[in-house]
């Protein structure tokens, strides 16, 4: 865990050529919840992929506190795997062919002996209360069980930024209310900069509310 | 019945399968996860062994791997005997008539995986190897199995390049095909017939076996 506040700086541009579709993004994300809200197309998740290294920009700059992640002017790209996020995305993307112990596990860095790693796994997988599926395959989950599998594996490698897609997108208003409640004290207590993405209202305590339009961050709200 | 043309042809259809598999599946990887000039040349040579004639082919290769060529000449000083009209020849021309198969099964089997299950892995640390070994070729591996698998019964069946390749040479490079070739011409109908019923019956095996594997990977 990050005992110290943490600042992810973007400035990019970037052109997606066969939609003729312009991202232009300015914004600091500081330790906390930082909501990216805006409609379908709006360009969030392209934004969330452009930080995460998915994606590289046309131009720019991004920088976690004073890592260069990337730099249009001095060359410099720090490749997807070198980057230390942690990222769920829309379709949860949980590997099928791996229990989902497995999947949590995937993520843990080979530093530890393998029964360390599966006890962390499973620690992580019992934080976000997942812990009785672990030794079933995604295909077998319900969508709350894989959402709350696919946030304990983007924690596993204990991420310097936690990027959100949607997470809970395909989820009744219910479930979704519910998880939101749960899953926001673990991501709080990470202590680091995380990014949510949305185009609904969420239950999660943001500490800043951004919103995008036709891919550009028009409005940037502290809290 | 002489049985010696259907061991060879399987002996044959192994090896070259087996070289196939590793070469297959690597082009198929640099096809389908690489950007470089030349791409979709070197994808058209590779894909042309599917509708060239084998004749055609087969006469390439003779000029290519013949004795007065510097490959051929090459392999005889080193092994000490020609690739061409002997088995190496054979495996060659096998290996060239189903390569394409494996590529392009492979190319459409890792062309479906999800981006975003290699993009989640990336994002977990894993370098670029290790989602290819860890999550793309497991999740590849049924249309790498039913390729394979037909690779594997097209070189069994290979008429035409190992005949300009290795040649008709009884005991030495003459494969089931030119077996059943061999005594249509010399009047063996029961032999022709036998060895056509078990190529026959391999191949329909080998298809149910395309088939069922497809049908479990679709479940998935």
């Amino acid at each position: 865990m990050t005992n110290y506040n943490s600042s992810l700086y973007i400035s990019i541009k970037h052109t997606i050529r066969n939609r003729q579709f312009q991202i232009k993004a300015q914004l600091t994300v500081s330790t906390g919840i930082t909501v990216l809200c805006g409609h379908s197309g709006a360009g969030k998740s392209t934004l969330l992929n452009i930080i995460a290294g998915i994606i590289v920009p046309d131009e720019g700059h991004i920088s976690l506190n004073d890592i260069v992640w990337f730099d249009s002017k001095k060359n410099i790209c720090i490749p997807t795997h070198q980057r230390n996020i942690g990222y769920v995305f829309q379709t949860s993307a949980l590997f099928p062919h791996f229990n989902c112990l497995n999947n949590v596990v995937y993520g843990i860095p080979k530093t530890t002996s393998k029964q360390q790693r599966i006890d962390h796994a499973m620690a992580l997988l019992k934080q976000m209360n997942a812990d009785y599926v672990a030794h079933q395959k995604p295909i077998t989950l319900s969508g709350g069980e894989t959402q709350r599998v696919a946030i304990a594996r983007a924690l596993a490698n204990t991420p310097k930024v936690l990027l959100l897609d949607e997470p809970f997108s395909a989820m009744d208003d219910s479930l979704k209310t519910q998880l939101s409640k749960e899953i926001n004290t673990s991501i709080l207590a990470l202590n680091i900069p995380v990014i949510y993405v949305t185009h609904h209202e969420t239950k999660l305590t943001a500490s800043q509310i951004v919103t995008m339009t036709n891919g550009h961050v028009t409005n940037e709200i502290v809290e | 019945m002489n049985i010696y043309p259907l061991w060879l042809s399987f002996k044959v259809a192994f090896i070259a399968t087996t070289f196939n598999i590793i070469f297959g599946v690597l082009l198929a990887t640099l096809l389908s996860k690489t950007r470089f000039r030349g791409k979709e040349f070197l994808d058209a040579v590779l894909t042309a062994p599917l509708i060239f004639p084998p004749t055609v082919l087969g006469y390439y290769l003779l000029i290519l791997l013949g004795r007065h060529s510097v490959i051929g000449t090459w392999w005889e000083h080193v092994w000490g005997e020609p690739i061409v009209f002997t088995m190496t020849g054979a495996v060659i021309a096998a290996m060239i008539g189903s390569l394409p198969i494996i590529i392009k099964g492979t190319r459409s089997a890792l062309s479906i995986i999800d981006p975003q299950i290699i993009q989640a892995a990336r994002t977990l640390g894993a370098s670029p190897v290790r989602v290819w070994v860890t999550i793309e070729l497991p999740l590849a591996i049924s249309g790498i199995t039913a390729s394979t698998m037909l690779a594997f019964a097209k070189s069994l069946g290979d008429f035409g390049i190992t005949l300009m390749v290795a040649g008709n040479i009884p005991k030495q490079t003459q494969t089931a095909s030119l077996y059943i070739y061999d005594a249509v011409q010399s009047g063996d109908t029961t032999g022709a017939i036998l060895m056509t019923v078990i190529l026959t019956c391999f191949g329909v095996l080998v298809l149910y076996g395309v088939n069922k594997i497809s049908n479990q990977h679709d479940k998935l």
